[in-house]
């Protein structure tokens, strides 16, 4: 069997962002083929004005295709670039969305309707295909034209209302949750549809918005407000366990994330420590201990603020205590846990350095990662695609090249 | 026959997997740790994690620490489609995870802390300590405080959303032997980074936490006004029509804030032109202001009693009843949902069944499928 289930699934991907292409990314290390449809522009401009953003990129030749965020989210994809808005651009997308079992995107509401691409238009040249869209608020509601990013979407999910330092601080995650939260929701619901389409031999159009994707994540919230109120921003506290923090450790910024999850975890900790907590009335029992969180914190702080966090995690660890450093990106590269599992994978080419990148957390019959292939340059697959898919001749694609319609560079 | 899947463990992953194949049509078979000690398990925020995961599923609950707790899960994943967990893996070499399901069996799936194999897969995690590990909680919270872990379980949804994703689209090879699938939570949360790894390995920069801000660019952030908070995304595309927003074009124009780094560098002015401009405007004004007047990437801090009677998710139709002891709570509804279909409904909560009875049942009604 393979460790890619969704081989033979054709995706036609129109995303855009994060959020769409981390869902076409997973269902592509999952094995199907997407094909990611890029406007010339995508990229931005070929040259870029001085001080334009150039996020961990480079001012060079090519640099289009050298974006770090570019080459991380689409890998195993086949790249074509194409302006759908002429009329040959567009006839190329709907032959293509004869070939594909799945279209995906995740403009606002009505961008593709307004393209020619809507789901009526598609369902009419193929009847089978399952169209996904993920706009922020959703394809129907009073907020549906909402302009949305994860960003502004998170504090409209509810996460914000109960994460902080305290009632009056309340902090985003500064990760759009709802990005990432829609990203893994939208291939649970490709899978869920092409499942459907098995047994009943019908697609169909699936929507999904990124603030329900990430208030489905934190759901219980919604019943715990009604059962009891909303439970107050309580910093590093947990509403269970104590103790349960993220604690100093030695050096500049280092952390160590404890949790006690019961009395066998507390009491293990406690002698551990050696300053016999364990046997204070104060911190004799859960309750006690949550009572009295803040002097326990400041203990607790106070014994691991001498210690390098590797070293200290490590020791707790062994000792049956659940522990993790706070750890920054060249920790986690070296992590041997990460290193032995090879969940970053390396890529590179003859554009661009090799570099790791985060891989699937999946893996299926001690595999994965099997024959994946770099994020393409822009357009890279054009005329493959249009050859091999689409049986077009080299004449008529080098007609749509020397139009514009097709472009492996950006406009100036 | 719809597919059967038998669902243990405690961490909530293996809930959440079990809750979307439930909602989606599936027979979840949820067996609980008979033995399992919870100092808190009549806390209401336990009653709803609970009512919220397991709405719908067989409920049973079993011992399986003891070796006639074991032989009773051996025989029912006997008749099971997929078997999914989120045990640590010491505890899944305790129930012989590898031998765990008859011939029927399509599907194996662990979902664990750190994954099946590797140096640290027998070690402990929790949410904090896995948002820890997998980088997150670093980039969470003020420069000069502690980092901020995320309440909640986000992690371990994300690793059921995984689990579903990846044992259904195995499923539907129909495989002819078990396929095992292997969930480390600890690589889910390395996996929902934007752009952070790439900050390091292409310019070696550790991305930071900036309190409210997003730290890259400016303003990505979430400000006080009069009666809350409100959010704003102006990144390069919106900041012209930003300034429009403020009420200060003449922004738009002014050295200090003509690029992303100098909005960046100039940061403290620039928040406190929109604070002095917009602070004193509700949530409400800021978002039709913002969303219906600028088009501009507007979100407002919205409390849970507000989300609960939200005119937009109410006329979607997000939130299904739920009716416990007669009384009907309002829960989320599906993530996704088929357009111009009914959203499948949230399933009532079930009561538990006697584990050896149904064991001995399952068998006698599989043995007549047969």
């Amino acid at each position: 069997m393979t460790d890619r289930p969704l081989s033979g699934i054709r995706i036609l991907d129109f995303t855009h962002v994060w959020a769409g292409p981390l869902a076409t990314r997973i269902l592509g290390d999952l094995g199907a083929e997407v094909i990611k449809v890029e406007a010339p522009w995508a990229r931005g401009p070929a040259t870029l004005p001085s001080g334009a953003p150039v996020l961990n990129s480079d001012y060079g030749e090519d640099h289009w295709n050298r974006q770090s965020v570019t080459n991380k989210l689409n890998r195993n994809k086949l790249g074509l670039c194409i302006d759908a808005k002429p009329v040959e651009g567009h006839a190329v997308l709907m032959d293509l969305v004869k070939h594909c079992d799945v279209v995906i995107e995740n403009f606002s509401a009505s961008v593709l309707d307004s393209m020619g691409l809507g789901w009526e238009v598609l369902k009419s040249v193929n009847p089978q295909i399952i169209y996904v869209a993920m706009p922020g608020f959703g394809v129907s509601g009073c907020y549906r034209d909402f302009v949305a990013y994860g960003t502004i979407v998170e504090p409209m999910c509810g996460l914000t209302a109960f994460m902080g330092y305290s009632d009056e601080e309340p902090r985003v995650s500064a990760t759009a949750v709802p990005d990432a939260s829609a990203g893994v929701t939208a291939v649970a619901a490709v899978v869920t549809a092409l499942q459907r389409r098995d047994e009943e031999g019908v697609g169909g159009y699936i929507e999904l918005s990124l603030q329900e994707a990430a208030m489905a994540l934190f759901g219980e919230y919604f019943l715990l407000e009604q059962l009891e109120g909303t439970p107050p921003r309580i910093g590093n506290g947990h509403a269970d366990f104590a103790p349960s923090g993220v604690y100093r450790c030695a050096g500049d910024d280092e952390w160590i994330a404890i949790t006690a999850r019961d009395e066998n975890e507390w009491r293990a900790l406690a002698a551990n420590a050696g300053f016999g907590w364990e046997l204070e009335q104060r911190f004799g029992t859960l309750d006690a201990r949550h009572e009295n969180r803040a002097v326990l914190d400041q203990a607790i702080e106070s014994w691991t603020c001498s210690f390098d966090k590797i070293e200290l995690m490590t020791r707790l660890q062994n000792a049956g205590i659940c522990a993790g450093a706070v750890m920054v990106t060249p920790e986690f590269l070296q992590d041997p846990q990460v290193v032995e599992r090879q969940f970053f994978v390396e890529f590179g080419g003859e554009h661009i350095d090799t570099k790791p990148y985060p891989g699937l957390p999946v893996k299926i019959n001690d595999a994965r990662g099997q024959g994946w292939l770099r994020a393409p340059k822009l357009g890279e697959h054009n005329r493959e695609i249009l050859s091999d898919l689409l049986g077009m001749d080299d004449a008529s694609i080098d007609d749509l090249e020397r139009s514009g319609v097709l472009a492996t560079r950006p406009p100036e | 026959m719809p597919l059967r899947i038998l669902e243990f463990g405690d961490n909530h992953a293996a809930g959440y997997a079990g809750k979307l194949f439930t909602r989606w049509g599936a027979e979840v078979i949820r067996v609980d740790a008979a033995e399992s000690v919870s100092p808190f398990p009549h806390r209401a925020e336990h009653v709803a994690v609970d009512l919220y995961l397991h709405a719908g599923k067989t409920r049973m609950a079993i011992d399986y620490e003891k070796p006639a707790g074991r032989q009773l899960l051996h025989r029912l994943a006997q008749k099971v489609d997929i078997l999914i967990t989120d045990l640590t893996a010491a505890d899944l070499d305790l129930l012989e995870w590898s031998s765990l399901g008859g011939s029927d069996l399509k599907i194996r799936t662990a979902i664990t802390p750190f994954g099946m194999n590797g140096p640290k897969r027998n070690w402990l995690a929790s949410s904090n300590v896995l948002l820890a590990m997998g980088g997150l909680t670093y980039l969470m919270g003020d420069a000069d405080r502690a980092p901020l872990t995320m309440p909640g379980r986000y992690i371990f949804y994300q690793s059921g959303q995984y689990a579903y994703a990846a044992s259904l689209a195995t499923h539907r090879l129909q495989p002819t032997e078990a396929q095992t699938i292997d969930v480390s939570m600890h690589e889910v949360a390395l996996s929902l980074h934007q752009f952070t790894t790439v900050m390091w390995t292409f310019g070696e920069r550790i991305r930071s936490r900036h309190g409210n801000d997003f730290g890259v660019l400016h303003p990505i952030t979430m400000y006080p006004c009069k009666d809350g908070w409100f959010a704003v995304n102006a990144d390069v595309t919106f900041w012209d029509v930003f300034t429009i927003m403020l009420g200060k074009p003449e922004l738009a124009d002014d050295p200090r804030f003509a690029t992303v780094l100098d909005r960046v560098e100039h940061c403290k002015e620039l928040d406190a032109i929109v604070i002095e401009q917009l602070g004193n405007k509700t949530r409400r004004e800021l978002l039709d202001l913002g969303q219906e007047v600028c088009r501009m990437p507007t979100g407002i801090l919205t409390t849970l009693p507000e989300l609960l009677e939200d005119p937009h998710l109410s006329e979607r139709n997000f939130w299904q009843t739920l009716t416990v002891n007669g009384r009907e709570l309002k829960v989320p509804g599906s993530s996704f949902r088929y357009v111009g279909q009914n959203p499948p409904s949230e399933p009532s909560p079930s009561a538990s069944v006697d584990a050896t009875r149904f064991a001995t049942a399952l068998s006698e009604r599989a043995t007549r499928h047969d």
